[in-house]
């Protein structure tokens, strides 16, 4: 069975001013030289339009490191696609806002790493905290779409409050609180981004708060941790179900993390049309329905719902990505994800008050 | 809230109606899209920022008369409230 491709993730560059200690960047980046044409992205938008895709994410990397970006918006608007920029905001100015909205631009969605600038400096690596705050005034100055995006973990959680109040300051139309998930360089940081239960359930009670608080003002979308909860996440809404996500240099994958699978081989949009890639390449095809599925998946009634989870946490936490995803309560590996939650509320505290001197820091590609 | 009769209801900003030939209609929004037909679409169509409540409420009441008028009333004005409430919507 085909599903329709509904939208396409376009990782147009891995550059990136920030230095994100839960980047979702696998470890292995592509350079600048190894990256997509303009021309190359065109003809992805464009194929993805004609199959039916409604949305389009541009990101990265900093997608605004890319000096055509303007021109793939528009190429983009062209295809029929909503256009989302998913951005940190550094290379943006009011003269590029303008361009980029001229040329057709949906949605910015700015990241934002805390409330305290100095604690928000700290996990993006870098002294970016200050320019975010001045862009989110320049994007409320406009008639654009605005969501502000925070990450949130077990060092900035405690300051949940004073996050959603800076968003009723810079009053986007959508706030994310998205939990960190364990890829990319998340991963090696993970007993310091990991929260506890307590920090956890507190969460969810100042996120439905402010849900009543503010509803009609802000809209509140919230990501949970996997690894707290009962069943698994339906990873990108299941494998090559919904969504493609093309790297720097072209490759079609159908989840951020996938290149952590070993032996699978990721097909290019520069030698393949995005339609073969997406109904026929091996890579979409190795995962999807439910053939692929081990017990206990392969019998359960929720394998519709959430279709064993994520396959590259399988790999990541059980060494296959076959397995059931261990973050299920039902999955064999589960006590591995337990071994973790038990270090993370058992073990002192760590990196909350105090500036945590072990991140591991996202680096750009070499050239 | 509910929206007042004297509002002008318009999409919010990144909302937009797409209508392509041979395809349903769909409002896109940040991170989802709608799909419309009937008087959901007629009345999105109609939110421009220029037309009160009252005025849409007058126009799908002609479109459809045979329904109760109250009862069109009480539709639209939910209709529009979860709109808002998705901030899809902006009262003017």
């Amino acid at each position: 069975m085909i599903y329709p491709l509904l939208a396409v993730i376009a990782e147009v560059t891995h550059l990136c001013p920030l230095h994100c200690v839960y980047c979702s960047n696998p470890l292995e980046m592509k350079s600048r030289k190894e990256e997509l044409s303009t021309a190359n992205w065109l003809s992805v938008f464009e194929q993805a339009g004609e199959m039916g895709a409604l949305q389009l994410d541009l990101t990265g990397g900093e997608p605004l490191a890319r000096n055509d970006l303007v021109e793939l918006v528009a190429g983009a608007r062209k295809a029929k696609l909503y256009v989302n920029l998913i951005t940190s905001g550094l290379g943006l100015n009011e003269a590029r806002l303008d361009a980029l909205l001229e040329a057709g631009l949906d949605h910015i969605q700015l990241s934002f790493q805390d409330a305290l600038e100095a604690r928000a400096n700290e996990f993006a690596g870098t002294r970016a905290h200050a320019a975010k705050l001045a862009l989110a005034a320049l994007i409320r100055s406009r008639r654009a779409a605005f969501t502000m995006n925070v990450v949130v973990h077990r060092a900035n959680l405690d300051r949940l409050d004073e996050i959603i109040a800076l968003a009723e300051d810079l009053s986007p139309q959508r706030l994310e609180v998205a939990h960190v998930q364990y890829y990319g360089w998340a991963l090696p940081n993970r007993e310091a981004l990991l929260p506890t239960r307590e920090q956890l359930d507190r969460s969810i009670e100042i996120v439905e708060a402010a849900r009543g608080r503010l509803k009609g003002k802000i809209r509140i979308e919230f990501v949970t941790p996997d690894y707290y909860g009962k069943f698994p996440k339906a990873c990108m809404g299941g494998w090559g179900r919904k969504l493609m996500l093309i790297t720097p240099a072209g490759e079609a994958l159908p989840c951020h993390a996938a290149g952590v699978i070993p032996d699978l081989h990721f097909d290019n949009v520069k030698q393949h049309t995005l339609r073969w890639l997406w109904e026929e390449s091996p890579a979409f095809q190795q995962f999807r329905g439910e053939d692929w599925m081990p017990e206990p998946c392969r019998s359960c009634d929720r394998r519709s719902q959430d279709f064993g989870g994520c396959r590259c946490q399988s790999l990541l936490l059980a060494g296959d990505a076959r397995a059931t995803d261990p973050t299920c309560s039902l999955a064999p590996a589960r006590p591995v994800v337990d071994a973790i939650l038990g270090r993370a509320n058992g073990g002192p505290e760590i990196a909350n008050g105090t500036t945590h001197s072990e991140w591991l820091y996202r680096v750009n590609p070499a050239n | 809230m509910p929206p007042e009769l004297e509002q002008r209801p318009r999409l919010a900003p990144g909302c937009r109606l797409s209508e392509m030939p041979g395809k349903s209609a769909t409002l896109m929004m940040p991170e989802s899209a709608l799909q419309l037909k009937g008087p959901g679409l007629k009345i999105i169509q109609l939110c421009d920022g220029k037309r009160t409540v009252a005025d849409i409420i007058h126009i799908l009441h002609k479109a459809f008369p045979e329904a109760q008028v109250a009862r069109v009333q009480k539709d639209i004005v939910e209709f529009l409230k979860t709109l808002h409430d998705r901030r899809a919507v902006d009262f003017e």
